[in-house]
């Protein structure tokens, strides 16, 4: 059988004439706009979050007859590829700013030759629809409007706020072992080898996802250094030296940590974690506020609290938990819905609804007036003050990208046995300090 | 000589027609992309959107064998090579082990056929899933199997173990493939070799020296590029098995972390290019070896 050049040609125009169609198909099928019209939310993976922005989402779309407001999540590893992608097509309508390192403050003089924050960058490629003027913004903290702002300008509404350099523990277990709250290192030292020696796992943590360890060495930071604003600047002055005694103090104090830590945590999940200690395996975990939903799921009957690590035996500097403003919900410029997502977010924004988001998520509140129904928030704010808010070292050190990711907080905690393959914290510090002094010498 | 093609007016163009969408899509999709891999290497291109990007000269591949993380760098460089040399030489020995005994008759042979090519098929997260979840170290089956020696180990957590681990299950992943292209390779043997070298004297180890050897070159040869080029590419199974930790990562897996991670998709795509030399060296050096090979025997 012989096919005609023509024939062949015909046929190739055709199926080619088919795939363009479906693309188009596909294409057009995921737009939105209109009177009413169909907003999409974009989120990383947090399902309380998830879950309190689709019990919003039903009550806009009862009050907006003819919207339909599409909540959607990816896993966070994912989100901010997806999110760029989906805001380059003008696929999405209001996403969160959660990239690693995100910041709305400009680098201050002494970080050279490094790139803005991501979320700076966007602004100034006009990535973002600005708020600035928006009557709804006025009602959270005018701090936390100031802390999103960039150059004086909002481009965010924000979320709340986390809190991740405490201990959280069993009351029960503490009770019955007649244990207090630590408030200084050696006492708490102290605490875990009463566990220890009463058969009780003092501490665990899902090693196997890395940043759950990382959370002590912000802890320990948090208490060791008061001053983090003035360490960050003598870190970029090469005014300290991370192979320093005060350096492989916060190593040594990791690996004792470490020491009292289950066995075999770098191979386990954190998602395991609030369960596990919902149901007393474990006496003390170090997470943040977020797990409060979770734990009080697995346990509704659980008894526990939080404290500040002490990493300091000065208990004046273990006084305080440190943690960031979460992701800001901000509007993409290629976004079609412009004026729907405002009008949800100003819905979201609203005192009664932004309550309703709070006793959902788990987040700490940036409206005042609120009520969280989360124990630990409020002995996070006993410890902190009422209304105030302490930064970790994660949101106050400056990242350089050419010291790679071992020092992305600093301490190298990946490096100290049993996560790394090092047992000496001096020879991991003289590591860092070669990796940090060669990195600025590149800035 | 008569055409192939025919000989009719007009059809010397017919082929060509055929062959030019595949020759248009893979133009557009795969040849047009690495180009520009190659020349966002040396700028600044980000995944932020609608952000204009410089050109920066070697500045990407300084900040990789230069900066603070080099040392980093190197022993991932090392560590990928580590990684390929181990499941080539494991995987295709293993494999032809097998193969060479799924040859014979023997009752179950399909169904041990099977049993080794099934992992093939299933996609790598349910892979992950599937060893995360025997070697999870709090309750699963790895755990419970080392616990009977009286040991316990964080496993893909254990900053030793967790790299060989990695390369256990790329092998286990992978075996299947390697084997039936041997076991291609032996059924085409045929008989009458085995029956002359065996009237000749020949014991087990001679025929398969003499006989088996050189007939199967040609799969040797294919097996060894399909894994040296596989697992050089390799980042899926170490990214679902442990994340990018310092004591398993792979170049691919930097090149993945880099671009998808923190959206630096000129660095990522230096550290690719640093993969693609090191994947075509190798490579091309194996393929001149074994070709070689095949020349002699």
């Amino acid at each position: 059988m012989s096919i005609a050049p023509k024939t062949a040609t015909l046929a190739l125009a055709g199926v080619l004439s088919l795939t363009l169609a479906s693309c188009g198909y596909l294409t057009n099928d995921d737009e939105g706009g209109g009177e009413g019209g169909t907003l999409r939310i974009l989120v990383h993976g947090n399902p309380p979050v998830e879950q309190v922005l689709a019990q919003l989402a039903d009550q806009f779309e009862q009050q907006n007859p003819g919207t339909t407001v599409e909540v959607s999540s990816v896993p966070t590893n994912d989100y901010q590829n997806v999110r760029n992608t989906r805001i380059a097509a003008g696929g999405v309508d209001i996403v969160e700013a959660v990239d690693s390192g995100f910041t709305a403050r400009s680098n201050p003089d002494y970080v050279t030759g490094v790139d803005e924050s991501p979320f700076i960058q966007g602004v100034q490629a006009g990535n973002w629809v600005e708020l600035t003027g928006q009557e709804f913004l006025g009602n959270f903290s005018p701090e936390v409007m100031e802390q999103l702002a960039y150059d004086g300008r909002a481009f965010l509404v924000p979320t709340g706020t986390v809190y991740y350099t405490g201990i959280l523990y069993n009351q029960d277990i503490f009770a019955e072992h007649g244990l207090a709250v630590p408030t200084t290192w050696s006492e708490f030292v102290e605490v875990c080898q009463t566990l220890q020696e009463a058969g009780i796992t003092p501490l665990s943590m899902g090693g196997q996802d890395l940043w759950p360890v990382g959370l002590l060495v912000l802890a320990l930071a948090q208490s060791m250094f008061p001053d983090l604003p003035a360490l960050d600047e003598q870190l970029w002055t090469g005014q300290f030296p991370l192979d320093g005694p005060e350096s492989v103090e916060l190593l040594e104090k990791l690996q004792t940590l470490y020491g009292f830590t289950e066995d075999n945590f770098p191979g386990i999940a954190y998602s395991t974690i609030p369960s596990r200690f919902a149901s007393g395996e474990v006496a003390m975990i170090p997470d943040g506020n977020w797990s409060a939903p979770s734990i009080d799921a697995a346990g509704p009957e659980f008894s526990y609290d939080i404290f500040p690590l002490p990493g300091s035996d000065n208990p004046a500097d273990n006084q305080y938990i440190g943690g960031k403003l979460d992701a800001g919900y901000g509007i993409p410029t290629s976004s079609p819905n412009q004026d729907l997502a405002i009008r949800f977010l100003e819905f979201y924004s609203q005192p009664e609804n932004y309550q309703t988001f709070i006793r959902g998520s788990g987040f700490g509140p940036v409206q005042p007036g609120m009520q969280t129904d989360t124990p630990i928030l409020e002995s996070i704010a006993g410890y902190n003050g009422d209304g105030a808010f302490y930064p970790a070292w994660d949101q106050v050190f400056h990242r350089n990208p050419n010291a790679g990711d071992l020092l992305a907080i600093t301490w190298s905690y990946q490096q100290l046995a049993p996560m790394g393959t090092t047992d000496d914290p001096a020879e991991v510090a003289a590591e860092m300090q070669r990796t940090w002094e060669t990195a600025l010498a590149g800035n | 000589m008569r055409s192939p093609f025919g000989s009719r007016a007009g059809s010397a163009s017919l082929p060509w027609l055929g062959f030019a969408p595949g020759i248009v899509l893979f133009g557009l999709f795969a040849l047009l992309p690495a180009l520009a891999v190659v020349g966002y290497s040396f700028t600044d291109i980000s995944a932020v959107p609608n952000l204009p990007w410089r050109w920066i000269g070697l500045e990407n591949y300084r900040r990789f064998f230069l900066s603070g993380e080099a040392a980093t760098n190197r022993s991932v460089i090392v560590r990928t090579i580590v990684f390929c040399f181990s499941v080539t030489v494991i995987q295709n020995a293993i494999a032809l082990a097998v193969a060479i005994v799924l040859n014979r008759r023997m009752v179950g042979g399909t169904f041990v056929r099977a049993v080794v090519f099934m992992p093939v098929v299933l996609g790598v997260t349910v892979i992950g899933l599937t060893w995360s979840l025997f070697f999870n170290p709090t309750g699963g089956p790895g755990a419970s199997l080392w616990g009977l020696f009286g040991m316990d180990s964080a496993f893909f957590g254990d900053s030793r173990l967790a790299f060989p681990l990695i390369i256990f299950v790329q092998i286990w992943s992978s075996l299947g493939y390697s084997m039936i292209i041997f076991l291609a390779g032996l059924q085409a043997i045929p008989p009458d070799y085995y029956e002359q070298a065996a009237i000749d004297g020949a014991n087990a180890w001679q025929r398969f020296r003499h006989v088996t050897n050189p007939m199967i070159a040609p799969a040797m040869t294919a097996n060894v590029l399909i894994a040296i080029i596989g697992s050089l590419q390799t980042y899926q199974l170490v990214y679902v098995l442990t994340g990018d930790r310092p004591t398993t990562s792979v170049l691919a897996l930097k090149v993945f972390t880099y671009a998808f991670g923190h959206a630096d998709q000129g660095y990522a795509s230096a550290i690719s290019m640093v993969q693609f030399v090191i994947v075509a060296v190798i490579a091309l050096t194996a393929l001149a070896i074994l070709r070689r090979r095949e020349t002699q025997l």
